[in-house]
Parts: C-alpha cells; sequence; structure tokens
C-alpha cells in the first residue's frame, strides 16, 4: 500500500504543469457543466454534452497519466518484478478512476433510459487514449485510439448502440490485460533516447519528426539558406515538431466540428472554446522542450558575443512561437470557414490571440527562470490574459460604436506589450551562463 | 566447489541475422566476482539483459537458481539487482525519493546503508535525478542496487562514469557485499585494472562465445611474456601449441602465455631443448593479446 500510494504521488508530480493542466481541464469541465444544465438543453443534449465533456477530460488524463506510467516503466523491474508491475497499473487505474468518478455524476444525471453501459464511456475513453502514449509502434498509437470512434459510427449502419458499446468495452479490457504484461516492456532505443533528450512528446514520434526535417532542410537548403547547410535542420528540427503537434490537435478538434451537424449547433459553440482552450494549453505544455535545444544551436549563429548570443536565443524562439501560432490560426481559421456554424470566429481568433500573445509575453522568463517555478506564475497570468482578450473581443463585439474597438485593441497591445518589456528584461539581466544552464 | 547460481547452456541472441550471442554455454558460481570483459559491439550488454530477462533469447536456456526466470519465485527476484549501461528516466524525482521509491520494492533493501552510502558518496538527497551528472547518475543506481543487498548482482559498464577514486570506493563496496552476503557479482567493463582488485573470476566474450573464462589468481599465476632462447631460431614445435603471439628469432622465439598450461613451460622447453625466461604480464596486456588473437 505504501508503494502506491508513492507511485500515486510520483505519478501526479511527474510533471507539475499536467497536473495544474487537468486541475484546469476539470473546472473548465465543471464550468461547461453548469452551462449545460443552465442552458436548458432537452435531456439528449444534456446526455450528449455530458458524455463528450467526460470522455474529453478522461482521455487527456490517460494521455498524462499513460506518460507518467511510460516514464516509470522503462525501468527493468517492470520486465523482472511482478509486484513492481502491478503497482505501477494500479496507481495508474486508481488515478484514471478518481478523475472518472469526479465527473461520472453529471453523466448519471443525464442518463435517462439509455443503457448504463455508457457510463463506462469515459473511463475507456482514458484507456483508449493512454495508448497513445504507451504504444510502442506508430501505427497502433493511431489505430487503437480510433477504434472507438470507428465503432461509435455503427449505430449509423444500423447495428444496435449497445453492440458497439460492448465492442469499446471489450477493446478496453483487452488493453487493460496487455498493458500488465511483462513482454510490455521496451527498453531505450536511439530513437527514445533522442525522444527523452529532444521532448517527452505525448503524440508525435520522433523518427517521424527527423524524417519532414530531413526532407525540409533539403528544401531549405536548395532553396533558401544554402550556405548554413545542415544546421537549418538542426533549427528547425524542434519549430517542426511543435507546428506539426498544433495541426495535429486542429485535425482532432477539425473533426470533431466537421462531424457536428448543424442541429447540434449549441453544442459546438459550447465545445469549441474548451477545445481550443485546451489545444492552447498543450501547445504551451510541448513548448517547454524547445528551449534547450535552441539554446544548445544558438551559438552557431552568433559570434563570441554574450549580447548576441542572448539575442540569437530569444529570436530564435520568438521565430519558433511566431511560426507555430500562424500554423495554428491557418488551421483553425480553415476550420472556422468550413464549420457548419459561423459563430464561433470570435472565439477561434480570441484563442488564437492567447497562444501567440502570452507564450510571446512569457517566453522570455521561461529561457531564464526554471520551468516549475515559471509554470504556476504562466497559468495563473495566462488565465488572467485569456479573460482579458475573451472580455475585450466581447466587449467589443457588444459595443458596436467604433470608438470601443480600437479602444479594446490599444488596451490589448499596450498590456502585451507592457508584460513583454518585464520578461524580457528579466531574460537580459540573467548572466548569459544561467540562461544556457536552466532547463 | 560451489553450486552453479547462473547456468546458461547454448544461448543464442540474433538481431535478424546477426548473430550476436552463439551458442553460448557458461557458468557462474554462488559467491563469485566475475569481471566480463569483451569488446565494444562484442555482445556484453546482450548477455546481461539476456541473462536478466530484459531480452529474449533466440534459443537456449538460462538457468537462475535452478529456475528460469519466468517461473522463478517472487521473493527470489527480489534478491537479483542490475544497473544498466545507460539509465534514463526517474528525472523529476530528487535523490531521496528515488532512492526510496525503488527500494520499497527490495524486502531486504537497507535505508541506513543506502543513506550511508549516499551521503559518503557526496549524492544531495534533495538534487533532481535529472540534474545529476553522468558519473553521479551512476552512483546513484549503484547505490540503489547495493543497498537492496542483493544474492545476484549484475552490473553493465558500473564504472565506466566514475573517476579512480569513486571507482575504488565502488569496488571495494562490492567486496564488501559479497563476503558479507556471500552474493554474487558480475560485472562488464573495459576498465581491466579494475577486475585486478576485485573479480576472483575473468570471463572474455568474443565471437558471441566466452571463449576464456579463468580464477583470476591461476590466470596471474599463469599468464607471461616467454622468451625461449637457443643456438638457432626456434620454429613454432608443437610442445608449444599452447602458446600465443609466436615469434621467431635469430636465436630462439618469443611467445606469451594466456591461458594455464596442462605442462609446465620448462617441461615444454627442456623437451624442445632450448631455455626459458618468463617475463611478467598484466592483465591489461593479456586481455590485448587474447582480444587480438580472437580477431
Amino acid at each position: 500500500m505504501q508503494q502506491i500510494k508513492r507511485t500515486l504521488w510520483l505519478m501526479l508530480s511527474h510533471s507539475w504543469i499536467t497536473m495544474i493542466a487537468i486541475a484546469l481541464l476539470f473546472a473548465l469541465f465543471l464550468f461547461f457543466q453548469f452551462l449545460t444544465l443552465y442552458n436548458g438543453f432537452e435531456p439528449e443534449k444534456s446526455f450528449q454534452a455530458s458524455l463528450v465533456l467526460d470522455i474529453v477530460l478522461c482521455a487527456f488524463t490517460g494521455i498524462y497519466m499513460g506518460g507518467a506510467l511510460l516514464s516509470l516503466k522503462q525501468y527493468y523491474l517492470w520486465k523482472v518484478n511482478p509486484n513492481f508491475r502491478k503497482t505501477l497499473l494500479k496507481s495508474f487505474l486508481i488515478i484514471v478512476t478518481t478523475i472518472y468518478c469526479l465527473v461520472l455524476p453529471g453523466l448519471i444525471f443525464s442518463l435517462g433510459d439509455k443503457s448504463w453501459l455508457y457510463l463506462l464511456v469515459p473511463l475507456c475513453a482514458a484507456i483508449y487514449a493512454s495508448t497513445l502514449v504507451l504504444e510502442d509502434k506508430w501505427l497502433l498509437r493511431i489505430l487503437i485510439p480510433a477504434f472507438p470512434i470507428g465503432m461509435a459510427q455503427l449505430p449509423s449502419f444500423g447495428i444496435p448502440e449497445i453492440y458497439s458499446l460492448i465492442i469499446v468495452i471489450g477493446g478496453a479490457a483487452i488493453i487493460l490485460y496487455r498493458m500488465q504484461l511483462a513482454s510490455n516492456f521496451r527498453k531505450l532505443d536511439n530513437a527514445d533516447r533522442i525522444r527523452i533528450t529532444i521532448t517527452e512528446s505525448t503524440s508525435i514520434k520522433p523518427t517521424l519528426v527527423f524524417k519532414i526535417n530531413y526532407y525540409l532542410s533539403l528544401l531549405a537548403e536548395k532553396l533558401i539558406l544554402r550556405p548554413k547547410g545542415n544546421m537549418v535542420w538542426a533549427v528547425s528540427l524542434p519549430q517542426t515538431k511543435l507546428n506539426l503537434i498544433s495541426l495535429g490537435y486542429l485535425i482532432i478538434v477539425g473533426v470533431f466540428i466537421l462531424m457536428t451537424s448543424k442541429k447540434d449547433k449549441n453544442l459546438l459553440e459550447l465545445f469549441s472554446p474548451m477545445f481550443l482552450t485546451a489545444s492552447f494549453l498543450v501547445i504551451v505544455l510541448e513548448s517547454r522542450q524547445l528551449f534547450s535545444q535552441v539554446k544548445s544551436f544558438a551559438h552557431i549563429f552568433s559570434a563570441n558575443n554574450h549580447r548576441q548570443l542572448k539575442n540569437t536565443i530569444l529570436r530564435k524562439v520568438d521565430i519558433n512561437f511566431i511560426s507555430n501560432a500562424f500554423t495554428f490560426s491557418v488551421g483553425a481559421l480553415v476550420l472556422s470557414f468550413l464549420s457548419p456554424v459561423q459563430t464561433n470566429y470570435q472565439i477561434v481568433f480570441g484563442s488564437l490571440l492567447i497562444v501567440m500573445l502570452v507564450s510571446l509575453i512569457f517566453l522570455p522568463m521561461m529561457l531564464s527562470i526554471q520551468w516549475l517555478k515559471v509554470s504556476f506564475a504562466q497559468v495563473g497570468i495566462a488565465s488572467l490574459y485569456g479573460f482579458s482578450i475573451f472580455g475585450s473581443l466581447r466587449w467589443a463585439g457588444q459595443n458596436q460604436d467604433l470608438l470601443f474597438q480600437p479602444l479594446a485593441v490599444i488596451s490589448v497591445v499596450s498590456l502585451f506589450l507592457l508584460a513583454r518589456a518585464g520578461t524580457q528584461l528579466l531574460f537580459w539581466q540573467r548572466p548569459v551562463e544561467r540562461l544556457v544552464k536552466c532547463k | 566447489m560451489n553450486s552453479p547460481i547462473i547456468s546458461i547452456n547454448s544461448l543464442t541472441k540474433a538481431y535478424g541475422q546477426q548473430h550476436v550471442l552463439n551458442q553460448l554455454n557458461w557458468q557462474v558460481e554462488q559467491g563469485d566476482i566475475v569481471a566480463l570483459l569483451g569488446k565494444n559491439g562484442a555482445g556484453k550488454s546482450t548477455l546481461l539483459e539476456t541473462l536478466m530477462g530484459l531480452r529474449d533469447a533466440s534459443s537456449g536456456e538460462i538457468r537462475i537458481w535452478d529456475s528460469h526466470w519466468n517461473d522463478m519465485q517472487q521473493e527470489r527476484r527480489e534478491k537479483v539487482a542490475f544497473v544498466a549501461q545507460d539509465i534514463k528516466g526517474f528525472e523529476w524525482m530528487n535523490v531521496k525519493t528515488f532512492l526510496e521509491y525503488l527500494g520499497g520494492f527490495f524486502p531486504q533493501w537497507d535505508r541506513d546503508y543506502c543513506f550511508q552510502l549516499s551521503s559518503r558518496w557526496n549524492l544531495d538527497p534533495k538534487k533532481r535525478v535529472g540534474d545529476l551528472s553522468g558519473g553521479q547518475s551512476q552512483i546513484l543506481h549503484v547505490i540503489q542496487a547495493l543497498s537492496s543487498k542483493p544474492e545476484l548482482l549484475i552490473l553493465d559498464e558500473p564504472v565506466a562514469h566514475l573517476d579512480p577514486g569513486m571507482r575504488r570506493e565502488f569496488l571495494a563496496e562490492l567486496i564488501e557485499l559479497s563476503c558479507d552476503l556471500n552474493s554474487t557479482v558480475i560485472f562488464s567493463s573495459h576498465i581491466v585494472s579494475d577486475l585486478e582488485r576485485v573479480a576472483n573470476k575473468v570471463a572474455l566474450l568474443a565471437h558471441g562465445e566466452i571463449n576464456h573464462y579463468y580464477d583470476v589468481d591461476t590466470l596471474k599465476s599463469s599468464i607471461a611474456h616467454v622468451k625461449l632462447t637457443g643456438d638457432s631460431r626456434v620454429d613454432k614445435l608443437p610442445y608449444f601449441d599452447a602458446l600465443h603471439n609466436w615469434h621467431s628469432r635469430h636465436d630462439g622465439a618469443t611467445a606469451s602465455i594466456v591461458s594455464p598450461l596442462e605442462k609446465p613451460i620448462e617441461s615444454m622447453a627442456e623437451a624442445a631443448g632450448v631455455q626459458v625466461e618468463k617475463l611478467p604480464m598484466s592483465l591489461e596486456d593479456w586481455y590485448l593479446e587474447v582480444s587480438h588473437a580472437t580477431n
């Protein structure tokens, strides 16, 4: 029992920012759950809203706890000590089930005359989602989480819902069985080592990113930056990765939005901001992996001058983020055009602004102080900043008077410039040795 | 003679077409401290990891305490500790948490001894594992393994990142562990001078097999450079088949003894009608000679 308690704590503390993200997601969940009740949806809609919210929260928990489990199960004891294996799995299940139990009452409340098997769906979502991280093979990482989505389509072919539910639950049981096998151990291969050094991504295999970077570097070398040669590849690696992650999340959100019919307009309006906010959080989480690599390559582009080195580090990271925000913007705007409802334009735009501006504000800070300290500050201030942007947009939307809109823009821009100047000052005050050493 | 704790029969491990271990046979006895030598890529890590059940063998059989890994009782498994060559993970934990957490999976884990070692080896318990240097990280895993008081301890290149002072201290702990608990220790290393200090057996892995496996004292007393002097050039006669690195000279020959001989070299020389002079050979020279010969 003592070991389970320790494992629970280690899994939860595996990534502080993850813990905060889950807590924020839970707060969002409560907020949207409240909205669904407040908006007085008809029972069917209310059930759908609860189910989707539960699935999203449990899936995120599954992914993040899967990451923690992966970090621990790479130790040799996983293979040779059944006690270690059981302890890790029990702890994983306890965390996932606790989150599941917290979200369950809303679903029970709205279940009505639906099958009770629906109550197990969020738990299954967590288990399926964890395979995104835990599975060794890239193909399985896609196919296993996609399986329940495929099964959810069965009723449209005339197959009773109950069958697809049984298949999905059975699949989750098989995944759990596979999880506890000793053979489900992999030693760190070279690609994993690179992954741990460069990034602990939850989604994209580093070898794939390397391949993409290789082709990008060839292109860049030939067309744009011939004199810099392979260094382009080295520097473009984190950037490509982050962009791919942004695109990945946009595709997930996009599939959901496009699958939603016009009659579910209310649901769409409800979930779009939640998904986009979640995507934003994930991108910020992933972004921290950028720094060490950008720092280590920065000296290539600067002379023996600390000021220039600092400037190069800051500029490279800024460019990475702006390009990432651009990728996100283009994707999200395309989505907003394809979307069956047009009302979420302001929300999409607001989210993009948050991604870019908040990142730019906190970049110098994240480069110069320990991530743990900055995590708390960042999440708190990001939330405030997010609310201020949404508030401004809403205010501008309500006050159609042309005078108010520029005022809103000016206030946001001023706030941004002021905050950025402050964090940049902190960055410049740090000795370069501290900057490079800081993880 | 002690009973074998590890018994390997016809072990083969192949990666695709490449056979890293090839019909390997080996027995390790209780209480032995065995140094496993071999060139880079000889398959030392593969052998140790297969031994630990971390890799599946292509064919053959490994028995530890007369059981296969899969059939081994939990109590037995907990008496085996392993330190891999390059360990990643646990970066977010601090040293104290790491040691206490993993120690909790070994019932015989000695907390006092563990923190006594970490204090003696200057490992700050509050430091994050991710912030440790390569050498410190290796020390951390070695401490964890030693303090679990294993009966079988397998270490893959445990001293590769350690400075000479730390290496000595670590090796002294290994001897103490072996004396206190009659533990069996197998460690791979490139640093031959270490094995002289600590190991009582030495094994050389080459071409997927254990080519040489000797008692260190017997080996040290046997190996030598020899100078054979006669009236004229001495060619390699059948008497001298067991000698390596034979060079005929105008007044005799030079050669090396790299393994215990069945007959003393003096009697061979007498039969060949030459005089023999033995010059000392270090284990490092021996390793270079035999690894050159296996090429």
